[in-house]
């Protein structure tokens, strides 16, 4: 065997690829444009007698270096393209997010049928030990799939994120099971910590790090999916409890009724709008400094 | 060879000029502006791309993938309406740019 006469142009051609595929400016699509135009170029140069290997090697040469097709890329693929589709990934997440609390407030509104630990008030316990629990958490699967999708270069991170996630929402739960039995006595909002404060201080780190690992978008779309989550968490049980008088599934709380679903309707967009300018006007100031 | 800024002005013209005779891709792309001017312009062939994805964006062209006679898919280009209105307005201008160096070039062949 002489290695000299079998060149492994697939190959070559597959680490090349591998290497595009890392860049977050070079599209998947893009990237398979390129390869088709790496093909034409070698079979071209083939034609006119050179080896595959150097044909290979002058056609990645001519087509330029990861760097160059990156900065070529980037000062075209710029922000007003691909604010479409972060908006639509955005809102994704929250009809997600509410999609997955919607189907967990049903579940609350049957105590007893499904969740075998229900006890009424403690929502995150309902949620992340449930099976609307596992449905969000399906959900947030999703949701990092989509952004997987778009954004290659982030595929560690999101799944760093979402391992986060996934722990943050049942660990605390089970350890409230299984440690401290708890009643929350604030309604629907899921703010107090179950169990002694240190107990969740590993977590609580653990989750710094986990946010603070995540790049601007992903950031940006978790947090969009909390707010999503967190409106319907408490306009759903307040329309039923306005609809049918009495089965407000928490507490008999009145004052959470409509005037409470407008305010947070107000507050969940106030706050929407405020990171998505905020999102932008960074994409922007990178854009120039560019 | 021209210069970056001439290579950069003259891309969009080029590509709409050539697609305005039927669908192309990419790599055909470059072979024929290499061909038509000698040698003369040259792409650098990372570079072509990005434009031509611009382009769709701004609805001058539109790009379907279709099977090559390779057998490998492609991405093929074509004109759309407001691609040739374009061309119309590019055409023009280069026209008057052209027309004018002429003009002076012709009554002092000296300067070429």
């Amino acid at each position: 065997m002489e290695n000299s006469t079998r060149y492994d142009l697939n190959g070559a051609i597959q680490a090349w690829r591998s290497q595009l595929n890392g860049s977050p400016a070079l599209k998947a699509e893009s990237i398979e444009e390129l390869e088709g135009h790496l093909r034409d170029s070698i079979s071209r140069l083939c034609a006119s007698g050179l080896s595959e290997k150097e044909a290979f090697l002058i056609a990645r040469q001519r087509l330029g270096g990861v760097e160059e097709l990156e900065q070529e890329y980037g000062k075209v693929h710029r922000e007003p393209a691909r604010s479409p589709q972060n908006l639509w990934m955005w809102l994704g997440a929250f009809v997600l997010g509410a999609a997955g609390v919607l189907t967990g407030a049903l579940f609350i509104m049957l105590p007893g049928l499904v969740m075998p630990f229900y006890s009424p008030g403690s929502l995150p316990a309902s949620f992340s030990g449930s099976p609307p629990g596992v449905l969000l958490i399906l959900a947030l699967a999703a949701m990092a799939g989509a952004l997987l999708l778009n954004r290659r270069a982030f595929a560690r991170l999101a799944a760093i994120g979402l391992a986060g996630v996934l722990l943050l929402m049942v660990a605390p739960t089970w350890m409230a099971q299984w440690m401290v039995p708890v009643q929350h006595p604030h309604g629907p909002f899921p703010v107090s910590i179950p169990g002694p404060f240190y107990q969740m201080l590993p977590l609580l780190i653990l989750a710094a790090i986990v946010l603070g690992a995540l790049p601007r978008n992903m950031l940006g779309a978790f947090a969009i999916l909390g707010l999503g989550s967190i409106f319907l968490l408490i306009t759903v049980p307040s329309f039923v409890g306005m609809l049918v008088p009495g089965s407000y599934p928490f507490r008999s709380a009145p004052e959470y009724y409509p005037a409470s679903m407008i305010g947070f309707l107000l507050l969940f967009l106030a706050i929407a709008a405020v990171i998505w300018s905020l999102l932008r006007q960074e994409k922007r100031t990178e854009i120039k400094s560019a | 060879m021209l210069s970056r800024e001439l290579v950069a002005a003259s891309t969009v013209p080029l590509v709409l000029s050539i697609l305005n005779e039927g669908e192309s891709y990419g790599y055909a792309l470059i072979q024929r502006v290499q061909e038509l001017s000698g040698g003369r312009i040259e792409w650098s062939e990372g570079m072509l791309y990005p434009v031509l994805h611009w382009m769709e964006k701004e609805g001058l062209i539109k790009s379907e993938w279709k099977a090559a006679e390779t057998g490998r898919k492609r991405k093929y280009y074509f004109v759309q309406r407001e691609g040739k209105k374009r061309l119309e307005q590019e055409k023009q201008e280069w026209l008057a740019v052209h027309e004018t160096l002429a003009k002076l070039w012709k009554t002092r062949p000296g300067m070429i």
